[in-house]
């Protein structure tokens, strides 16, 4: 039997094609694109041979089954049409449809070798097809660097959920091919832009006094207070009632019906005599007694009075509420958070949210920290933020949180970890409480919680703004009209020169929206509102959307100055370039080396660059996978929200930290120290650390942690929520650290059965990889690597033994083994020696890190046309001992970052 | 073949041709519109992106025909078997991503050069609606971590570009149903408003294409497209002016719904929509993560998709239950809605439920099941097709009995003939 039918040299799209699109550029480019490419990608020599001797039979010019042919293949892989011919032979092997059953086989560790040869020759030719010979086609802004615009621009943040997220492709969302847009996005965005001015109006539109709110938090003690005496009331009628059902039970006409009820009751912890009250005579009914029935008896009287009573009465009398309120956790149902209102007509703008608060003197030190945020399903996540309280009750301190918010935002306060789920929430109370009857102890108290604002020197609109704001909001009749109505024009055409980054607007287009403002106005609508319309179609015009570069020639040209500030600041602040940039722009400066180099300095400085290294850092890494599960409470309680963020910006932090301190990136394989906050800090047994800001902290003699292997985030990201993926972790460590991808996972490979029903050991489970050829080819350099992790548990704890249980099979429980081999490498023994291993390979960690710079940087893909690019980068900052500020200088400075 | 730079003239010039609506082509719409056929057909593609558990959800391959017996994981589809059929042995030649089930699954393609097989059904049964065709997502991430691979939502359009959907039943509720209650006169001027947007941008656009090379001009011309499109939207709802949206045939939705509540939802909305003939032609992008978390199920996608005999196999085994369920309520629902002449919706409907993943990592074999008798399917069969049949002869076949003249779809070899009914 051969292949069914062919599908080879037919006119439709190959996978290599598509591959070619999906991965890299648009093909135009890659027409344009000619000349020798700097890599061949090819088979090696015994590949063909070997093929030969297997397939030949049936595949040759006489016989070609399935219309295939292995006698006419090239071992050259440099047409699309080649790689195509060559991904059937990968194919075929893989799903392991060739050679035929009946047929000789290939020896498995030949076949090992063969398809790894094989698939790196198609992650070359891929790559190779896929290579844009440098030119980068023209993006527009993306999600991200949209809001930064227009925060620049109008002094407001945009909710801008509607657009695409443009990230998650598994390369970067500034890539300029992979960015599309549509005809609904083209709506968005003019919506969103409408949107944005209007809220610009509202909270620049007149200036707003600052104003002081303050709640006291003892305004909640007489609440808890009546609840708890309405408790014990409760308490008092059930005694009432169940004295009184007894009283009939024991009755001698009742004994027949006790005899009944006893017979058929259900086993609960409600007395089966109250649930049979109603079969007694004389016995009086719950609603006697103010309770709705004897179910609703039984949990007020019963249940809740023991659950709840000797925890409401611990908070009720504790003297500190007289003057404040304690957060207390969620099951224990009083105080779970803390709500503070801002009054409702308070403008829109930049507040101080500001609270006294004290941990006390029983609160362990891990739960001394406060999470808030704005109320909504999801308080924690988003804007909302975790402190630590260093505060005594003896001296409480005072917080302050800056915080975006308009009236009638609800805010909450509660003990981190205390409530990111139902199940936490009770896992929290009742661990305490099944040990002492009463709960957890009181740890945090807010005297007072208070809003100041809106902040004066928030108040300051942007310059674009400033100019329209001149005109009063509502202008009276006869009154002279204010200059930015009476040079309308003048007025549109200098914010589109912000807005178009230094470019003037075109005559034709300035018409429209000068017509289109006059058609508002004689519609009787007011100057803010007639202009709005103007304005939001120039945040919707593609001299804004899209960072164009003209060029007409096919040679390559210099970037003019405001091409190359443009550039720069969307690499480092995600965003636009401000005056001093534009203005070393207009005068040409800025294509100095010293001038430019100064303002990578000056703009490295600015808080802006935070935005580029989140954003570079995040998909470089591939961080995305850390939200790709829940981490179960059950099993990780110490992993909560606030310690999961936490983790994540541990990641961002410590490459903000070599950045900003241009030390070297080789810090990222292994350091003495680590970059992290109290709440992380605490995670990582790391002890007095206070605060909440991130700082770097030296590490003991012996700590697994300092690098990226040593981070709870990354390890987590290994893992799928409950269990550790050796696979995952090996292969990223391939991937980021080490330079050396392995091929994607490819399709129609048989699963493996032969362990199924078994108990065994991660490292037994995953080594069954290594026993198909299939899977070998990759998996014998992947899961070495994550074996030697293994001591890391799915959060990123340490741990010498792990377990395995399978439902109905059993439990195993295991050391933990670390050692293992680099494939073709030398071996290490623990974890310890496979993080110098890895060290030692800075030169291939400084190269992927600046593919991943030049593309993030140029907004297209890295191919072989870059090594020489890439190379002397990696060269440059290699002298300086790979200090991170030098890469970014390196890349700045280049031909292909200063040319279109 | 037109050369890069004569598309995009044709291009502009099309823009051109849409800006200018005539009134004799609005005529000759309403014209059209009274004398086609009173009952229109439709299509509803369902993507469940990691597949399905291959061993009780494919029936036994030898066991073809009518009388077949019907896999445990199709088992709450039993009240229809008669009124489904279930395709085996078809595959996308070209397909390469075993974690995205769903980016080639209705173009076989990919997004290099093709469009999707719904909207060349959008472009054939369209017309006549308010809208062309309605994409729905899930309101998860649908990228790399929930297996449908790379895609703004199953439709990919004609020059292989994704197309964006409603990613939440509220969106889709609104977008849909909520009432205009701007008086119409207003509505006018809201619509010239918007022309005068367009016209706008359309100057800048042009000013920004003048000087690019073919390559970024390429780029811009998805702009171009765009305010294309958006023109003849506007052409649209100008037809559409005097027209109410049609009354919601449900309460609006709640907010937050996610998994399975969010399916079902999807579900009542797409009948909704098909019942007030808003459109024809709609695609589903289904919930694979919060699918499973909303049964009580703590493994994730990813590793429930590797399934090996055991607690992963059981998830994707429940996994496949619930979504029977669910279409068998679908079913249930197309069933029970009538048409003016008395007949259903299901008669008129076709219903394709499936994935470019069979299950795991195999590619070969993907899961098919075909429902409704809106293209003249047989429908109560089991059919197996020869392996590695390209799935693209399905589409075609439905395409075929949809009405849609078309010579060939994707990699298409023919149409499948034991498909098409007498």
């Amino acid at each position: 039997m051969a292949v069914q039918r062919s599908k080879i040299g037919k006119p439709v799209q190959g996978s290599f094609a598509i591959a070619a699109v999906v991965f890299a550029a648009a093909l135009p480019v890659r027409q344009a694109f000619s000349g020798a490419l700097p890599v061949r990608p090819a088979v090696t020599a015994s590949t063909l041979p070997l093929l030969h001797k297997h397939c030949a039979s049936c595949h040759n010019a006489d016989d070609a089954n399935g219309g295939f042919r292995i006698d006419t293949l090239p071992a050259t892989l440099d047409t699309a049409d080649t790689a195509d011919r060559w991904q059937k032979v990968l194919g075929v092997l893989n799903s392991g449809e060739m050679p035929p059953q009946d047929e000789p086989q290939l020896d498995p560790s030949a076949k090992t070798e063969l398809l790894d040869d094989l698939a790196q020759a198609l992650v070359v030719a891929r790559k190779v097809l896929a290579d844009t010979g440098g030119a980068i086609t023209m993006r527009r802004l993306n999600r991200r660097e949209y809001v930064h615009t227009l925060q620049e621009l109008l002094g407001v943040t945009a909710t801008a959920s509607g657009l695409p997220a443009d990230d998650g492709a598994g390369t970067f969302d500034t890539i300029g091919a992979q960015l599309y847009v549509s005809a609904d996005q083209i709506e968005q965005y003019h919506e969103i832009a409408t949107t944005a001015i209007e809220d610009a109006w509202r909270q620049y539109g007149s200036p707003h006094p600052s104003r002081t709110h303050r709640m006291e938090a003892e305004v909640s003690t007489p609440g808890v207070r009546s609840r708890l005496a309405e408790r014990i009331d409760e308490r008092r009628r059930y005694v009432l009632w169940k004295n009184a059902v007894e009283e009939a039970a024991r009755k001698p006409e009742n004994q027949a019906a006790v005899a009944e009820i006893r017979k058929t009751a259900k086993p609960s912890g409600f007395e089966p005599i109250l649930q049979g009250w109603h079969t007694l005579q004389g016995a009086p009914s719950p609603q006697t007694f103010r309770f709705a029935d004897a179910v609703n008896a039984f949990e007020m009287g019963h249940r809740d009075f023991t659950l709840r009573v000797p925890y409401h009465t611990l908070y009720a009398s504790h003297p500190a509420v007289e003057m404040g309120a304690f957060l207390a956790v969620s099951d224990a149902k009083v105080n779970i958070h803390l709500q503070f209102r801002m009054p409702q007509d308070w403008p829109p703008g930049e507040y101080t949210l500001r609270l006294r608060a004290a941990a006390t003197a029983e609160s362990p030190p891990e739960r001394r920290f406060l999470e808030y945020g704005p109320w909504g399903p999801e308080v924690g996540a988003g804007s909302a933020g975790c402190r630590e309280i260093t505060g005594t009750m003896q001296e409480p301190q005072t917080l302050e949180i800056p915080v975006h918010a308009e009236g009638g935002q609800l805010f909450v306060f509660r003990e981190k970890g205390s409530y990111d789920s139902d199940a936490q929430g009770h896992r929290v109370f009742f661990d305490v409480f099944n040990k002492n009857g009463v709960g957890p102890p009181l740890n945090i108290w807010i005297d007072w919680v208070e809003i100041e604002g809106p902040l004066p020197a928030a108040q300051q609109a942007p310059a674009a703004l400033a100019a329209l704001l001149t005109v009063p909001p509502v202008e009276q009749p006869g009154a002279t009209k204010a200059s930015a109505e009476q040079d309308i024009r003048g007025t549109l055409a200098g914010f589109c020169l912000h807005a178009f980054r230094g470019r003037a607007p075109e005559a034709g287009f300035l018409d429209r929206l000068v017509s289109m403002y006059e058609g508002e106005r004689t519609a009787g609508r007011s100057f803010r509102e007639a202009v709005t319309a103007p304005l939001a179609v120039v945040l919707s015009s593609p001299h804004f959307l899209y960072l164009a570069e003209p060029t007409q020639a096919q040679q390559r040209r210099r970037l003019d100055g405001l091409e190359l500030a443009s550039r720069l600041s969307y690499f480092l602040w995600s965003g636009p370039p401000d005056d001093a940039l534009l203005a070393l722009a207009q005068s040409g400066d800025l294509h100095e080396p010293a001038v430019l180099a100064a303002e990578v300095d000056r703009m490295i400085a600015d808080p802006k660059s935070r935005r580029f290294v989140t954003a570079f850092t995040h998909q470089w890494l591939g961080v995305s996978r850390l939200d790709f599960f829940q981490f179960k409470d059950s099993l990780f309680p110490r992993y909560d929200r606030q310690v999961k963020a936490a983790s994540r910006q541990e990641i961002f932090e410590t490459f903000a930290f070599l950045l900003r301190e241009n030390l070297g990136l080789g810090n990222l394989l292994k350091s003495d120290f680590v970059v992290v906050n109290a709440v992380l800090a605490s995670y990582y047994g790391l002890e007095g650390v206070h605060g909440d800001d991130y700082r770097m902290v030296k590490l003991p003699e012996g700590s697994p942690r300092g690098g990226l292997l040593g981070m709870a985030a990354i390890n987590a990201m290994g893992s799928n929520g409950e269990h550790t993926s050796p696979v995952e972790r090996g292969a990223w460590v391939l991937r980021k650290l080490l330079d050396d991808a392995p091929p994607p996972a490819p399709p129609n490979v048989p699963q493996l059965t032969r362990l199924e029903g078994q108990l065994l050991t991660t490292r037994e489970r995953v080594r069954a990889h290594q026993e198909e050829p299939q899977c070998a080819s990759c998996h014998r350099k992947i899961d070495p690597i994550g074996f030697g992790l293994e001591n890391f548990d799915a959060v990123g704890q340490w741990r010498t033994r792990d377990s395995y249980t399978k439902p109905g099979v059993g439990t195993k429980e295991w050391e933990i083994d670390p050692s293992g081999a680099l494939y073709g490498g030398p071996a290490f023994k623990d974890y310890f020696e496979l993080r110098d291993l890895v060290a030692t390979r800075q030169a291939d960690f400084a190269t992927g890190f600046t593919e991943a710079l030049v593309s993030y940087a140029l907004g297209r893909p890295v191919g072989f046309t870059d090594d020489g690019l890439v190379a002397a980068i990696v060269a440059k900052a290699a002298g300086q001992g790979y200090a991170v500020r030098q890469f970014v200088h390196a890349v700045v400075q280049s031909d292909a970052f200063r040319m279109k | 073949m037109l050369s890069d730079s004569s598309r995009r003239r044709f291009l502009r010039s099309a823009t051109a041709l849409v800006a200018l609506p005539t009134l004799e082509s609005l005529s000759f719409r309403r014209f059209a519109r009274a004398a086609e056929p009173a009952l229109p057909k439709r299509m509803v593609c369902l993507g469940t992106g990691f597949g399905v558990t291959s061993e009780t959800w494919l029936p036994k391959i030898d066991d073809v025909g009518s009388a077949y017996t019907l896999p445990e994981g199709l088992a709450p589809l039993a009240r229809h078997k008669s009124d489904f059929t279930l395709v085996q042995g078809c595959l996308h030649e070209f397909a390469n991503d075993p974690h995205g089930g769903s980016t080639f699954w209705l173009t076989g393609a990919g997004p290099a050069k093709s469009l999707s097989m719904d909207q060349v059904a959008a472009a054939h049964l369209g017309a006549d609606t308010r809208f062309t065709s309605v994409q729905l997502n899930a309101s998860e991430p649908g990228l790399d971590g929930p297996g449908h691979g790379p895609g703004l939502s199953l439709a990919w359009d004609r020059r292989g570009k994704p197309i964006a959907g409603f990613n939440s039943p509220v969106i889709a509720f609104h977008r849909l149903f909520s009432a205009d209650d701007v008086p119409l006169a207003q509505r006018q001027q809201l619509l010239a408003k918007k022309r005068s947007v367009l016209d706008a941008v359309l100057e800048d656009a042009k000013s920004v294409d003048r000087g690019l090379n073919a390559a970024d001009a390429d780029k811009l011309d998805e702009y171009f497209q765009g305010i294309r499109d958006i023109e003849t939207r506007l052409g649209k709802e100008e037809r559409w002016l005097g027209q109410p949206k049609p009354k919601s045939p449900l309460p609006q939705p709640g907010e937050g719904l996610v998994g399975r509540d969010e399916v079902l939802l999807m579900y009542d909305l797409i009948v909704a929509a098909l019942q007030t003939d808003s459109t024809r032609v709609m695609t589903f992008r289904q919930p694979i993560q919060h699918l499973l978390t909303s049964l009580g199920i703590g493994v994730a996608a990813h590793d429930m998709s590797h399934y090996h005999p055991g607690e992963r196999m059981a998830a994707a085994q429940k996994r496949d239950l619930a979504q029977s369920e669910m279409l068998a309520t679908l079913i249930d629902k197309l069933k029970a809605t009538k048409e003016p002449d008395g007949s259903s919706l299901f008669d008129h409907t076709t219903v394709v439920f499936g994935s470019n993943i069979r299950s795991i990592h195999y590619l070969d074999n993907c899961p098919t099941l075909i429902a409704g008798r809106g293209a003249g399917i047989t429908l109560g069969r089991h059919i197996v097709q020869p392996k590695h049949t390209p799935l693209c002869n399905v589409w075609l076949t439905l395409l075929e009995g949809t009405g849609c003249t078309i010579e060939s779809f994707g990699d298409s070899t023919g149409v499948i003939d034991a498909l098409r009914a007498g």
